[in-house]
């Protein structure tokens, strides 16, 4: 599903983010990216959608290599969720929100119709189409950015922290729907705990390189590891719920 | 000095009252916009002299308001914002253009008082009508309503995005004071000397959430253009209300509706 070959990103201002990262996930996979600020896991999501290029390396999403000729490709196969939802919803309200990708991609307005609809229907956003982007709850809003991507229809969904700015019980509710949700994932995250509860494998980033790698339940268990990692163990290991 | 988000939310007291279900926020967004244009163009072209014949203009705003149930507080409230720019570029008439008119009353009229009178009631009916339009038809249905007007899409989007992120930038301000006003607590707002600064970093955060904004837009796929539903047509209805409203206008432009009511009485 998703390849990544010894790839190496730095930034313009001479910054090595990423340095030989080399990893696979198999179709249908959850797998969590967890490290310290600074690690390289937003880098790394951005690098498999295109954002930025990596200057050495390749990745493959479904066989096929993220360069400036296969982006539009890659764009609608590889969906990410931002980390703040206020970046991804930017029509004035909710139903064009999610119709963005679809009319870019040249759906037509029925097909766009249809689908939202759908999507709606399993999120349980209804009400909220008709909606103004900016008035929507916190939970709401990533509630629809999450929409917007889903709709596309992707094999491999990136997360940018999902359960950041969310209340306990919509993060609850969030990582039920993720559990549920038959894609492939990457989810870049703090969140420990639900790395643990919904990831079957992690990746532990550390100076841009890979750490760790294996079952979420192994590696996020090992407080030597983690320690150093820079990491902690999840609070339900450490006897906080 | 306000808070910055109350200021936000006394904005969007114009944006609720674009919720309610009245004949008049039933009308299509593109006839409302067409029937605006036409009034503005209508009260522009009346000439400096003619304030008699403007004062019977204010019966449109003045139905449209009752039957679309818009506060008059809400539309008056905002008038008087834009009231004195006008009448800064009015004032200077009254010191210039000092020739007798008429008298009324025994006082003497300037012309300057005169077209004084008429660019204080051309600017009230202008943006009465504007602000309607806002009062009756949501962003999104302004929207629409422009490119059905086959107005540029880019244009449309950057209105769109400016209201779209208004409140979000205000939102950042607000909370960037709050933070500086709990490290200056003698202060009641931003100092000058620090405000360089202040807006400086408002700046910055601008680009960097308008950079992220559009990595979200290119991983949907955006290519420089962004695609919105089918243009709206507009329905027989709507064009009868133009129609109807546009022969109103006329009658009140070509027809001394002033002179007509006077000659009744006299």
């Amino acid at each position: 599903m998703l390849k990544i070959e010894s790839i190496s990103v730095t930034y313009p201002d001479g910054h090595k983010v990423l340095e030989h990262l080399d990893f696979h996930i198999e179709k249908g996979e959850t797998v969590g990216i967890v490290g310290t600020n600074g690690a390289g896991k937003s880098t790394l999501l951005m690098s498999v959608v295109g954002i930025l290029i990596p200057e050495e390396g390749r990745i493959l999403v479904e066989g096929t290599e993220v360069c400036k000729k296969n982006l539009s490709e890659i764009r609608r196969r590889a969906g990410v969720v931002f980390q703040n939802p206020d970046d991804q919803l930017f029509m004035s309200n909710v139903y064009d929100d999610i119709a963005f990708g679809l009319r870019n991609y040249g759906d037509s307005e029925e097909t766009v119709r249809e689908k939202i609809s759908g999507i709606a229907g399993v999120l349980g956003i209804e009400k909220l189409l008709q909606s103004h982007s900016h008035k929507l709850s916190g939970g709401e809003k990533r509630i629809a950015a999450l929409a917007s991507i889903l709709v596309m229809e992707p094999s491999l969904v990136l997360f940018d922290e999902p359960t950041s700015f969310l209340d306990p019980k919509t993060r609850r509710k969030l990582m039920n729907f993720l559990k549920g949700l038959e894609v492939t994932k990457l989810i870049a995250t703090h969140d420990l705990d639900m790395a643990l509860e919904i990831c079957d494998r992690v990746l532990v980033l550390k100076d841009g390189a890979v750490f760790a790698e294996g079952r979420a339940r192994e590696i996020l268990a090992d407080e030597k590891l983690m320690d150093a990692a820079g990491l902690e163990l999840p609070f339900c290991m450490q006897g906080i719920e | 000095m306000q808070d910055i988000k109350s200021s936000i939310s006394q904005m969007n007291a114009l944006e609720l009252s674009a919720q309610k279900n009245t004949i008049i926020h039933r009308l299509q967004a593109p006839v409302k916009i067409i029937t605006t244009v036409i009034y503005l163009l209508i009260i522009i072209s009346y000439g400096q002299g003619q304030v008699s014949r403007l004062i019977p203009c204010f019966f449109y705003p003045a139905v449209v308001m009752a039957l679309g149930e818009i506060p008059f507080k809400t539309i008056a409230g905002r008038l008087l914002i834009a009231l004195p720019f006008s009448l800064f570029a009015g004032i200077s008439n009254l010191m210039f253009s000092r020739e007798t008119a008429f008298i009324l009353g025994g006082i003497a009229v300037t012309a300057g008082m005169v077209s004084f009178a008429s660019i204080m009631l051309k600017t009230a009916l202008c943006v009465t009508a504007v602000l309607i339009l806002i009062a009756t038809t949501d962003m999104n249905g302004l929207a629409y309503g422009m490119l059905s007007l086959r107005v540029p899409p880019v244009i449309v989007t950057q209105i769109m995005l400016t209201y779209r992120y208004i409140g979000v930038i205000a939102e950042e301000a607000s909370v960037m004071r709050h933070a500086y006003l709990l490290r200056a607590p003698n202060e009641k707002g931003i100092r000058m000397k620090d405000m360089g600064a202040f807006l400086g970093q408002l700046i910055i955060r601008s680009f960097d959430r308008s950079e992220r904004i559009y990595n979200a837009m290119k991983c949907r796929g955006y290519e420089g253009r962004i695609a919105y539903s089918d243009r709206e047509k507009i329905s027989l209805k709507g064009w009868a209300y133009i129609t109807v409203t546009s022969v109103f206008f006329l009658l009140l432009r070509f027809v001394n509706v002033s002179a007509l009511v006077g000659s009744l009485f006299l």
